[in-house]
């Protein structure tokens, strides 16, 4: 029993340990954001200041790398979106044979290295816009255009695979009841699978924006003269640090959360919706076997 | 360059044309199954199809990396002289990597070879540790946390990791810097007198490309481990074997593809790694990714770049290989 | 309006595995048919051939005299009703029942009054509006039939419909079932392995047994002239019992089966030294007590002398196990009059039976068994 006990506490000692680990840092970073010194620092306290957040605000350098991450951002979405959707359709409607070389193709960008993406990105668009002799203010030269073919190699990866998970969980038989009822496979699709899959397009979508704003491997060899405000943030970091950089860590976290407990209470609801529906077909059930005098 | 591109484009093509091609005709090649593909999806869906899976497929993953690998075999040329008769292949590029300019007095480039096997060596420690870190949270999560607890604990997981990278690294830095909270705090209790610097050791750097790849390390796990049956725990307990032994003979092995897929992911991640090494790697310390950064900016130098670019994804895809041959899983199992 | 649906020698092969085997009849407009058979017979496979999902391998489907033949299951004139219903469930029942008039164009107000109008059939009136998640397993049965008759098809097929319901509700489905086939008249293919639903609601029956149809015919032929062996054993209870022909004449056949002669219909042309099967249904056995003479006024040949060997008590009859000549006992059931005296094990029974009620058949797929 002892024994039981002494292993609870340890067990329970090694997640706060390990949650300590998780927000610590986070947390030290939180409060120098308010700390009057002029470098993030907790000690010595110098006194409680929202200057850096005004600072943060008047950081042109920021501001535009901000609007470029969400133009980029967008883009990507444009971009990955579609492509991943088409590509986990083709999944299922591939030869089978060929199927398993398909995959490691599609899912390859998944595992190679951002860097890698970046670089051959880069190279590939130079070699080109060099073969056609094309202008330096062309799109085969333009940082944000690299930029969002260079994060869209692997993001459309990624919302592949929220489509393939999405696919895997529809019922063929839907399809094929409503050809049976005279849909054409193009109604089919628009009338039968777009709506099974909206909520994955959802869900992709603000996956493919999230990992492009923050995404840094990629973008730096892509973006050339341009900049996002996580090239800025890493130029910034490396010069050296200023408390300024925490109070925008400040936003950031507040947001998440926000969207965090916004998207659970969400879920709750949508949970609380089942159960009722459930609720309603049970009691449906019962009307009908008293009508039927069962 | 360009009947490269042409020729290239058109193998590719066929490729991918052929499942559509093959499509529901057994071993015969018939035409007819690619008229069944454009009749199954209408014209519109068929084109929407092939066009964004082509246009991917072929000029986002395949086309870029066949150029950065040809590209790594060519001399850095002024533009002028791009496509020109001095535009030829050389391995002049991956000789450097291993022997260094010919002038050295060092017979092998020491400098990059020891940055590259440091890269390889800290990758896997990174992941070894990460993987000693997440798998008792993830067991803990998929086994024994209940309901609301549960969606709690991966809530709190997932917060942390929608904050920048940069600036995650950045915490770490105000963290370990001379000047930081914890070389203040061991000051003040009396461990030492001088601060310590844990970012020219590397600590800062270890312990913020771990910190950066927890997430990715517990949910293949956590998936995996949660979809093992509560009562093969309970039955294994029941026959008396202590935990030790659950986890290594119960556990472990269904949670293998979790495992292999997050050890994966975790180390490529890390050998990829450029922001944290940039932030937190001391200054006299380099990693793989920077050197190649080096050749892409200050450098000026893109053969050698690509060169190297194409060393690092050679060992990637090598330790993937290795990783699926130990621990017996497939491809699938480990993007899943 | 109906169509007949004609399968002309239809053969359907998946790789090395023939599903259909040269399947041929033909369907008339307006009829309940059943494809009855158990599972893996290929009764699905000529459903979905019929809607248009299967191509045949050899051989044709046709409707309404017209081979189907590169034809989509989105042209044909036939609505099939999955086993899992497939009914969508991000639409509301209405707009489920409307499907099929929304895809042909037809416009809004004409889709709600259709769909009023079939809700009203299947008594679900007012529930339009409700979500397929929100109805119980009996509802969402209705919705599945109206979403198939909202597109006037020509033939209902019916991919076993009922199996997902529980017993009292099925029950109650088959006489809904065959109530809405007359009203609308048109032609319904029913895929089962119930031959209790089969029987009740069918016109006719086809028995299919490894891909190949074994006996079309209604209801009574099927269960008492069975043609083959298969039918024989799994339309209804039927006792086998093996024997070798002695002697045969146009109609009926004598065997030797070990614990006596038996004297049997013989209707697929059995020969002298042939091996055969004697079917004979519990119902149709006679069975009395030593010295109780009243039963045994029977032709000699169709009668032995067998221990019992244990009885169960279903309610309205009393099932008898009864020593026969193989392991398996042979079961004969006496209706519950609630008088009669129990069957003690061991008590010597003399047991006979008419030849007109027993049948002999070649062993055929049941050799093996």
């Amino acid at each position: 029993m002892t024994s039981r006990t002494i292993m609870r506490l340890m067990v329970g000692f090694y997640i706060l340990l390990f949650f300590g680990y998780l927000f610590g840092p986070l947390i030290m970073m939180g409060i120098t954001a308010f700390n009057a010194t002029s470098f993030p620092q907790v000690t010595p306290w110098e006194g409680f200041t929202t200057a850096w957040f005004v600072q943060l605000l008047e950081d042109d350098q920021m501001t535009d790398g901000l609007i470029n991450s969400l133009w980029i951002g967008l883009g990507v979405v444009c971009l990955s979106v579609p492509i991943g959707l088409a590509a986990a359709l083709m999944m299922t409607q591939i030869y089978e044979r060929v199927r398993p070389y398909y995959y490691m193709v599609v899912v390859s960008p998944v595992l190679t290295p951002g860097v890698i993406l970046g670089i051959s990105t880069l190279v590939f668009w130079d070699r080109m816009g060099t073969a056609v002799n094309a202008e330096y203010e062309s799109l085969f030269y333009n940082g944000m255009w690299l930029t969002i073919v260079g994060q869209s190699t692997f993001i459309s990866a990624y919302c592949m695979l929220v489509f393939l998970a999405r696919l895997a969980r529809f019922d063929r038989t839907q399809e094929e009841a409503a050809l049976d009822l005279g849909a054409s496979h193009v109604q089919v699709f628009w009338k039968i699978m777009v709506p099974f899959l909206r909520p994955a397009i959802f869900s992709a979508a603000v996956l493919a924006f999230l990992t492009s704003f923050e995404n840094y491997n990629t973008t730096v060899f892509t973006i050339q003269a341009e900049s996002t405000l996580t090239t800025v943030l890493a130029g910034k970091v490396r010069m050296g640090t200023q408390p300024d950089l925490s109070a925008l860590a400040v936003i950031i976290i507040a947001i998440t959360l926000t969207g965090a407990i916004l998207h659970e209470f969400l879920k709750q609801k949508e949970r609380l919706k089942q159960i009722r529906q459930e609720k309603a077909a049970k009691e449906a059930d019962q009307e009908l076997a008293e009508t039927m005098g069962l | 360059m360009s009947d490269f591109l042409i020729i290239f484009s058109a193998v590719l093509l066929a490729l991918l044309l052929q499942p559509l091609v093959r499509k529901n005709a057994g071993n015969i090649w018939s035409s007819v199954s690619a008229v069944n593909f454009v009749r199954r999806n209408g014209a519109f869906l068929s084109l929407y199809l092939i066009l964004a899976v082509v246009a991917w497929v072929v000029f986002m993953i395949i086309l870029p990396q066949l150029y950065m690998v040809d590209f790594s075999f060519r001399h850095n040329l002024p533009l002028a002289e791009i496509g020109g008769p001095k535009d030829v292949h050389t391995v002049k590029n991956y000789q450097y990597l291993i022997f260094g300019r010919e002038t050295d007095e060092e017979f092998l480039n020491w400098l990059h070879l020891t940055v590259f096997l440091k890269t390889m060596l800290a990758s896997i420690f990174v992941t070894l540790l990460d993987l000693a870190l997440c798998y008792p949270i993830a067991y803990y999560m998929a086994q024994v946390a209940k309901g609301g607890k549960a969606r709690l604990l991966i809530l709190a997981l997932i917060v942390p990791f929608w904050v920048n990278e940069i600036l995650r690294a950045f915490a770490f830095r105000i963290l370990f810097g001379t000047g930081g909270v914890i070389n203040s705090f061991l000051i003040y209790l009396g461990i030492w007198d001088e601060p310590f610097d844990f970012l020219r050791a590397d600590v800062g750097l270890y312990a913020g490309l771990s910190y950066a790849y927890i997430l990715l390390m517990i949910f293949p796990i956590f998936n995996a481990i949660e979809s093992l049956d509560h009562n093969q725990i309970e039955a294994a307990r029941d026959l008396g074997a202590p935990w030790w032994r659950i986890h290594w003979r119960v556990v472990i092995p269904h949670a293998k593809p979790g495992i292999a897929s997050a050890c994966t992911m975790v180390f490529m991640l890390s050998a990829g790694a450029l922001a944290a090494p940039q932030i937190l790697g001391g200054p006299s310390s380099l990693w793989f990714t920077q050197v190649i950064y080096q050749w892409f900016n200050t450098g000026g130098n893109w053969p050698q770049g690509s060169a190297y670019a194409f060393v690092l994804l050679i060992a990637c895809i090598a330790f993937v290989m290795t990783v699926m041959k130990i621990f017996k899983v497939s491809l699938g199992e480990i993007t899943k | 309006m109906s169509a007949d649906v004609e399968l002309d020698h239809l053969t359907i092969r998946f790789g090395d595995f023939t599903a259909v085997r040269d399947a041929h009849l033909k369907i008339n407009g307006g009829e309940f048919f059943s494809f009855l058979g158990p599972s893996g017979c290929g009764k699905t496979t000529i459903l979905r051939a019929i809607s248009g999902f299967n191509d045949p391998t050899e051989g044709a489907v046709r409707i309404g005299g017209r081979d189907m033949l590169g034809i989509g299951p989105n042209k044909r004139q036939t609505a099939l009703i999955f086993q899992n219903l497939a009914l969508f469930p991000l639409m509301t029942v209405a707009e489920n029942i409307a499907f099929g008039l929304e895809v042909r164009g037809v416009n809004k107000l004409n889709r709600r009054d259709k769909a009023m109008q079939l809700l009203d059939l299947i008594a679900l009136k007012g529930q339009g509006d409700k979500l397929v998640s929100e109805l119980s397993g009996g509802q969402r049965q209705r919705v599945a039939i109206a979403r198939a008759l909202a597109v006037e098809p020509q033939v209902l097929l019916l991919d076993e419909p009922l199996s997902a319901l529980d017993l009292k509700l099925r029950q109650h489905m088959r006489t809904e079932l065959r109530e809405i086939q007359q009203r609308v008249g048109i032609t319904f293919i029913y895929i089962t392995h119930d031959q209790g639903e089969a029987l009740t609601m069918s016109d006719r029956i086809a028995v299919m047994s490894a891909g190949r149809i074994q006996q079309v015919g209604d209801g009574s032929t099927i269960y008492d002239h069975p043609e083959t062996a298969f039918v024989a054993s799994f339309v209804g209870e039927n006792n086998p019992l093996q024997g070798k022909v002695l002697s045969c004449d146009q109609e009926f056949a004598v065997l030797d089966c070990g614990i006596a002669r038996m004297r049997a219909r013989n209707p697929g042309g059995l020969e002298a030294g042939d091996e055969a099967y004697v079917f004979i249904r519990p119902e149709n056995l006679k069975l009395s007590t030593k010295g109780d003479t009243a039963a045994s006024a029977d032709t000699p040949e169709n009668s032995f002398t067998a221990p019992v060997v244990s009885e169960a008590f279903e309610g309205a009859v009393r099932l008898i196990s009864i020593q026969g000549p193989s392991r398996k006992p042979i079961i004969a059931s006496i209706p519950n009059t609630g008088e009669a005296q129990p069957f003690t094990p061991g008590l010597l029974l003399n047991v006979c039976f008419s030849a007109d009620q027993a049948v002999a058949l070649p062993l055929g797929d049941l050799a093996d068994e």
